[in-house]
């Protein structure tokens, strides 16, 4: 399995590459009033009108610094009733990807209620590589704001 | 002892006086009842022995007539005698004699009483000639009889026992003397009464027996009844020193009887042919010579004995009238010391009482009042009434001290209140004179500080006079020097303009080519991050492609490795491109800096070449000036600096007068302290002003 790694906080994070569409550079977003703090807003992708998460402000509660380094993953969002959509994720130092062996792959033990979406870790090359789990990363409030049911493609 | 102490400590003084009086009577009234207990004795004695002389009286004549009725009734037996009629005489004074000692109570007499009652009774039956011989033998037995009786009376009536000198000898003269003495001359009597009877002439026995008699009577009783007569005699005039009767009647009588008996005993010894009739008449008359001697002796004895019973009585009334006299004088004079004692130790207790309870005025005035006059000395005359009375002592003591007391405590009390007040103005006084010199102690400080100041200030102005005067004249020196180096400097500085300048244009043109360089980095890492973000999505696509595309994603790895390299070589070449920039900027500015600072020196130069000119001339005319300003300076502060000294010593003094005012200060506190509390203490007191 082949991780994107980025940073948030120090802290060294791996997202599955199986449902990137694709890494892009720092868009420019759109922001988005009374939303929360790591809604980053809508931002322009080939033509397309996408939700973006900053990953950065979700995990450390921090915004993502507009470096070089800074990019927009889409990613294909699966919502529970069967649709999907792609997803911008905007994250810090996503330069590098890692193949994952499944083997040293730990489950994730301790659930955390306010972070759900940690999936376990990986060890590589002496780092330790914490797993996101795409499905879990927005609450179900967020979800119905971002992807409203009414808006059926 | 020590509860017997406490016991009379609660006595007042008049009690103790009157318990050691009472204690002292006890033993007077046993001695008194002893006393009286011995007269009464004696008198009982005496009443004793005058009830013995009674019967001692009857019994010479007793005897005598028992012999001379034994006598008859002999003759009487032997048939010579036929005169009856001279025994009715002698049995009559019998009969009275046995009555009279039949009265007698005496318990060892009573038998030989009785015996002589009963002898007479058979005595007085027989009187009939037929028992003549049976009455001489009664009337000889009831002689024996009445001689035994005597000694036994003499014992009885406690006569023997009588300690009394006189006494004993005038009744050993009555008593067993006289007895034996009779005894002799009625045997003679016998004697010659026998001879008579038988034929009126004496023989040779007859007259040899008579002589016996005789002669044991004169040689034998009568010296030792002289004797014992004289010894009584004696003793009686030494005893009671007057003639008494007994001293008057009794010697001639005995004189008398001694010459009848002497003269029987004479006519008996010398005269051979003398008659029986002769000498029973001699030998009568001797006998009714003893019975008077006896008599008398007796009527003496008794009188004495009674005499003695009166001056007993006498002697014990006397003393007991003494001794109650002495005891009631005693008690009397007790009476009064302990009224003398107590009365004015009373007074002076409650005088002494009103002193410790403060009232002075009181004690005083009783003292003025008189109420101790009787005991002081009368009209103050000291010297008029000596006394050795230790309570007058006393008295005169505590009035004399009230007195002093009195007037010592006016005295205290006003010197009290004098020395109060003045202690209050002193306080006073002091608190203004502290006040004062506080004032002046400020305005000292102040002067001084003032002075301090001025001295201080005079000083530094000299100081920088001085220096002033001195730069002065350096900078007149150095001025006239630096002009010329001036020039100098000016040329140099032009030069260093201008080489700024060029220095300035070279960093310019670095500046410029930097620029260029970091554009072509900034493209370069552009490109570069291009080129990572390309290789990540080849890939992601590779992955999702599977293992067909395995050597894709292999030259999508090498592709952002590549990548990465040449951005981390931009970033380097970038890093040392900025650092230059910043370099040659801060090269620029220091640059530019120093040739306005050079431009601001050369305009100064030129304003300082100018102004030295002038200095120079100034500093020239200055010199002088400063001199003659600065050594009046000089004065100036020497004077501020003696002013200020002169306030220190000034101060100092002050604050040693302040120092000396708190001691003051505080030793007039002690003092109206004290006296507060004197006035406290003598205030206790009450005076009389």
């Amino acid at each position: 399995m082949l991780l994107l790694l980025f940073q948030a906080g120090n802290q060294t994070y791996g997202l599955d590459t199986r449902h990137i569409i694709e890494v892009a550079p720092y868009p420019v977003c759109t922001p988005m009033p009374h939303a929360p703090a790591y809604v980053g807003g809508l931002a322009t992708w080939r033509g397309r009108t996408v939700p973006v998460i900053d990953l950065v402000a979700l995990i450390a509660g921090v915004s993502a610094r507009p470096l070089l380094s800074t990019r927009l993953i889409v990613v294909e969002y699966a919502l529970p009733d069967g649709r999907s959509h792609p997803l911008g994720l905007i994250a810090e130092k996503a330069v590098e990807t890692i193949v994952s062996d499944q083997t040293r792959h730990e489950p994730q033990k301790v659930k955390i209620p306010d972070a759900p979406y940690l999936n376990g870790t990986t060890l590589s090359d002496g780092r330790l590589v914490q797993q996101l789990a795409l499905d879990e990363l927005l609450s179900a409030e967020v979800r119905e704001l971002l992807f409203p049911e009414s808006e059926a493609p | 002892m020590r509860q017997i102490n406490r016991w009379l400590a609660r006595l007042k003084i008049a009690h103790k006086l009157i318990l050691s009086s009472v204690v002292f009577a006890l033993p007077i009234a046993v001695l008194l009842y002893y006393v009286t207990t011995q007269y009464q004795r004696e008198i009982q004695t005496c009443q004793t022995e005058i009830a013995g002389t009674a019967l001692l009286e009857v019994c010479p004549g007793l005897i005598r007539d028992l012999y001379d009725v034994e006598a008859r009734a002999s003759l009487a037996a032997a048939g010579l005698s036929t005169a009856p009629d001279s025994d009715e005489e002698s049995r009559r004074r019998i009969q009275n004699a046995v009555a009279t000692l039949q009265q007698d109570k005496h318990a060892e007499a009573q038998s030989l009483i009785e015996r002589l009652g009963s002898l007479w009774n058979r005595l007085r039956d027989s009187s009939t000639a037929a028992n003549a011989a049976e009455q001489a033998s009664l009337a000889g037995q009831m002689a024996e009889t009445s001689a035994k009786l005597v000694p036994v009376i003499l014992d009885d009536s406690l006569l023997i026992l009588d300690s009394e000198l006189d006494t004993y000898y005038l009744m050993n003269v009555t008593g067993p003397l006289l007895l034996q003495s009779q005894t002799a001359v009625a045997q003679a009597r016998s004697v010659a009464l026998r001879a008579k009877a038988r034929g009126h002439r004496l023989d040779a026995s007859d007259l040899s027996e008579i002589r016996e008699q005789c002669g044991a009577l004169v040689n034998t009783i009568f010296p030792r009844m002289r004797y014992s007569l004289e010894t009584a005699v004696r003793k009686d005039k030494l005893l009671h020193k007057a003639d008494s009767t007994f001293q008057k009647n009794v010697p001639p009588l005995f004189e008398k009887y001694l010459a009848m008996a002497s003269q029987l005993s004479s006519a008996a010894r010398n005269d051979a042919a003398v008659t029986p009739d002769r000498l029973i008449q001699m030998a009568s008359a001797a006998e009714d010579a003893g019975v008077t001697l006896g008599e008398t002796s007796v009527k003496e004895l008794r009188g004495v004995l009674s005499n003695r019973i009166i001056e007993q009585r006498r002697s014990r009334s006397a003393a007991l009238l003494m001794t109650l006299v002495c005891v009631g004088l005693a008690a009397g004079v007790m009476a009064i010391v302990t009224h003398n004692i107590t009365r004015p130790l009373d007074r002076v207790v409650s005088l002494t009482a009103d002193i410790a309870a403060g009232k002075v005025n009181e004690a005083f005035g009783r003292l003025k009042n008189g109420e101790f006059r009787e005991f002081m000395a009368d009209d103050g005359s000291a010297g008029h009434f000596r006394t050795r009375d230790e309570t007058c002592k006393l008295i005169r003591s505590v009035s004399a001290m009230t007195e002093n007391l009195n007037s010592l405590l006016s005295k205290v009390m006003e010197a009290c209140n004098l020395v109060a007040g003045t202690a209050t103005q002193m306080a006073d006084a002091m608190g203004q004179v502290e006040a004062a010199i506080s004032k002046q102690a400020s305005s000292t400080n102040e002067v001084s500080a003032t002075s301090k100041e001025i001295y201080a200030t005079v000083q530094e102005f000299s100081r920088t006079m001085s220096s002033v005067m001195k730069m002065a004249s350096d900078a007149a020196k150095t001025a006239s020097g630096g002009v010329e180096d001036l020039n100098g400097i000016r040329s140099a500085i032009d030069e260093l303009i201008g080489s700024s300048a060029t220095l300035i244009g070279s960093f310019e043109s670095i500046h410029q080519k930097t620029a260029n360089i970091d554009k072509v980095i900034t493209t370069i890492t552009k490109v570069a991050n291009s080129t990572n973000l390309l290789s990540l999505n080849a890939a992601i696509e590779a992955e999702k492609a599977g293992e067909k595309a395995g050597g894709f994603s292999v030259v999508a790895l090498e592709i952002r490795r590549l990548a990465d390299q040449t951005a981390v070589a931009a970033l380097d070449i970038e890093r040392q491109i900025r650092e230059m920039q910043q370099a040659v900027r801060d090269g620029v500015s220091k640059v530019e800096s120093n040739a306005q600072q050079t431009q601001a020196s050369s305009m100064a130069i030129n304003e300082l070449s100018s102004g030295l000119g002038q200095v120079i001339e100034g500093t020239a005319k200055l010199g002088p000036q400063f001199e003659a300003v600065n050594s009046g300076m000089q004065m100036q502060s020497q004077g501020a600096g003696q002013i200020a000294e002169a306030m220190v010593n000034l101060r100092d003094a002050a604050t040693q007068t302040k120092a000396s005012l708190d001691e003051f200060r505080a030793v007039a506190d002690v003092l109206r302290g004290a006296v507060g509390d004197l006035q406290g203490e003598v205030g206790r007191f009450s005076v009389a002003s």
